[in-house]
């Protein structure tokens, strides 16, 4: 294997391995997505087939929560161990740790994430053209969100104010994926493909892919001093 | 960067100290280790992430600190010592030049004392330099500069 | 020219420059101010289907351009104080975003009433308006950062870097926005950006631009100057001036 994959295999399987050695974390996104989602029906007025109705959007936004809320202990662990400022020092190239650790991110949260999307929307009465598209979305745009969300998080690590600000600031940065995603499954229900919107979540996705992790890169480097 | 003066290396001012890097190995108050993994696990993954490659194994430094038991335990579970020894060891796998050194004598019993003292004397008889910030009494056969620092009141 | 640069580039230089422009942009802004109020409450003539309520876009047009302004400001001097760590560019970003998060809010709020009497609620999700939102959110998220960090050039630097993130993210935040306004919309067309504008009315909508930049620029100098007092605090003639100042009051 060549060092660029080497060096992203090794930091995504790092992940990975120090979250299964705890094992009740890899749950935490997915019992926050749902408990998002089951707050909606509580809160909407009880008219039948209303919540069924906008279900694909209150899917999405329920993962945009629970994605964004996970970022915040992508790099934590690292910084207050010290062993970010190890790898720095150590020579390693931050973009592609940057890669790694927003590869690691969607796997234990955008994945499950998505997937899960699955039976909740059957449940909930989706088409199911409408739950291919829902989790096709969900699939891209978490990928999107953990490049980007991955250099906030390393812009925020350890800061006083931590998971709020983090929110905060890609919240509004995550406002397309969430216009183009849950319109892509809206479309769909009304039986119209939604190419457009697919084309969007992928191009965004690409363009993440090509500047965040350079962004996190320059954001670990700058919070280390 | 400092924020007066400035840092000459061979000779030749340093503007970025980053293109350092690979001189130096700066063993820090933290121990810079992922709890949830093992202290190999820990080592390899920098030795495979870390340019330009180390010169060791994490096994065979791991075993020259005497840790051979205890390297596939969590270091969520190591005693003080023993975390400390796991950073150290960080001195052995990369040969660089200059040792920055922050307390490394912390939570070290007698012998793992004397094992880095060992160590320095060895890596200043290669040549080396260490940089050293202490407040523990320790043996070195080599002279060194000595800059007490007065005691903040 | 790039000696000039440098020289500017001076905390201290720059510092007494400032001084001088502030006072050169006073008078000019005084003058436009006056000449586009005069422009916009007398000499604009009704507007054909608002009345006179149009008249409060000679508010939200000018802070609405200066929203978007102040952050291409920003951008330029994120730039500089991102690769070439120049201190004077650290200090104009920190001094311009609490500004730019004041006129986007003031965009936002006029916007509003002007909505009010065209279309009967105090707020809707109006592409132009859900995009300022936004954009001052992501002004908010900037001036946080800033107050989150401590060392004062840590903080400059990674708010740097969060305004080039967030300048590459506004022009696709925007064009979601309108493009999802058009689902909602539908046929509602709004008259904020009226085709064929009158010349009694465009003029003094440009003239109150202009002097709402010139007061931007005047604000932004007081700013930078609170700026560099701090970043030089321990100099000799920061001491010197904050000596002399309180010598004045005293006498």
């Amino acid at each position: 294997m060549n060092s660029v994959a080497r060096t992203i295999n090794e930091t995504t399987s790092r992940e990975l391995r120090k979250t299964f050695r705890n094992p009740s974390e890899l749950f935490y996104p997915l019992i926050f997505f749902v408990l998002v989602l089951t707050m909606f029906p509580f809160a909407i007025p009880p008219v039948t087939g209303l919540f069924n109705s906008i279900a694909s959007g209150v899917l999405w936004t329920a993962a945009l929560l629970a994605i964004s809320l996970s970022l915040e202990t992508l790099f934590k662990a690292d910084y207050s161990t010290g062993a970010l400022e190890v790898i720095h020092l150590s020579g390693a190239n931050l973009i592609l740790i940057g890669i790694g650790k927003a590869l690691g991110h969607w796997v234990l949260s955008g994945l499950p994430i998505a997937l899960l999307a699955f039976p909740i929307g059957w449940a909930l009465d989706l088409k199911f053209l409408t739950l291919w598209v829902l989790v096709t979305s969900l699939l891209l745009g978490s990928a999107t969100m953990s490049l980007m969300g991955a250099s906030i998080s390393a812009l925020t690590v350890g800061l006083r104010g931590g998971g709020f600000l983090l929110v905060m600031l890609t919240l509004p940065l995550f406002v397309p994926l969430l216009i183009f995603g849950s319109s892509a499954a809206a479309n769909a229900s009304l039986g119209i493909v939604p190419e457009a919107e697919i084309y969007f979540l992928g191009g965004m996705f690409v363009l993440s892919l090509t500047l965040a992790p350079w962004a996190t890169a320059h954001a670990i480097r700058i919070r280390l001093g | 960067m400092p924020e007066k003066g400035e840092i000459l290396w061979s000779g030749e001012k340093v503007e970025n100290v980053t293109i350092l890097s690979n001189s130096i190995v700066y063993i820090a108050h933290l121990y810079g280790l992922e709890e949830n993994l093992s202290p190999l696990e820990n080592l390899d993954f920098l030795s495979q992430i870390s340019t330009p490659s180390p010169n060791r194994s994490g096994e065979s430094v791991l075993d020259e600190f005497h840790l051979r038991a205890s390297m596939h335990i969590p270091t969520a579970r190591l005693s003080a010592g023993q975390k400390q020894r796991v950073s150290l060891a960080r001195l052995l796998m990369f040969e660089a030049p200059l040792w920055l050194l922050d307390e490394p004598f912390t939570a070290l019993d007698g012998g793992s004392k004397k094992q880095l003292e060992d160590m320095m004397d060895r890596h200043l008889d290669r040549k080396g330099a260490i940089v050293l910030a202490t407040h523990q009494r320790f043996n070195c056969k080599h002279k060194a500069i000595i800059h007490s620092l007065p005691a903040l009141v | 020219m790039m000696n000039l640069l440098h020289k500017y580039a001076s905390l201290k230089n720059f510092y007494f420059l400032s001084l001088r422009l502030s006072r050169w942009l006073t008078l000019p802004f005084v003058v436009a101010l006056v000449y586009a109020i005069i422009g916009a409450l007398w000499i604009a003539p009704q507007d054909y289907q608002q009345g006179e309520s149009f008249r409060i876009m000679y508010v939200h047009v000018p802070s609405a351009w200066l929203s978007l302004f102040i952050y291409l400001n920003m951008v330029g001097a994120a730039v500089f104080a991102l690769i070439w760590r120049v201190k004077l560019s650290e200090i104009v970003l920190r001094a311009c975003a609490p500004l730019g998060a004041i006129f986007t809010f003031l965009a936002l709020v006029t916007g509003s009433i002007w909505g009010k009497p065209m279309w009967g609620t105090w707020w809707v999700w109006d592409a132009r308006l859900t995009s300022e939102l936004i954009l001052l959110f992501i002004y908010f998220g900037i001036i946080a950062l800033f107050h989150a960090i401590e060392d004062r050039r840590m903080a400059a630097r990674a708010c740097a870097l969060l305004t080039l993130v967030g300048a590459v993210n506004i022009p696709i935040i925007h064009y979601s926005v309108q493009w999802w306004s058009t689902l909602h919309q539908g046929a509602t067309v709004s008259k904020m950006g009226a085709p064929s504008i009158h010349i009694d009315m465009l003029i003094p909508l440009i003239v109150m631009s202009i002097a709402f930049t010139l007061y931007f620029m005047i604000a932004c100098l007081v700013r930078i100057r609170i700026g560099i007092r701090e970043y030089d605090r321990n100099s000799n003639w920061v001491n010197y001036l904050v000596k002399s100042t309180l010598q004045k009051e005293h006498d």
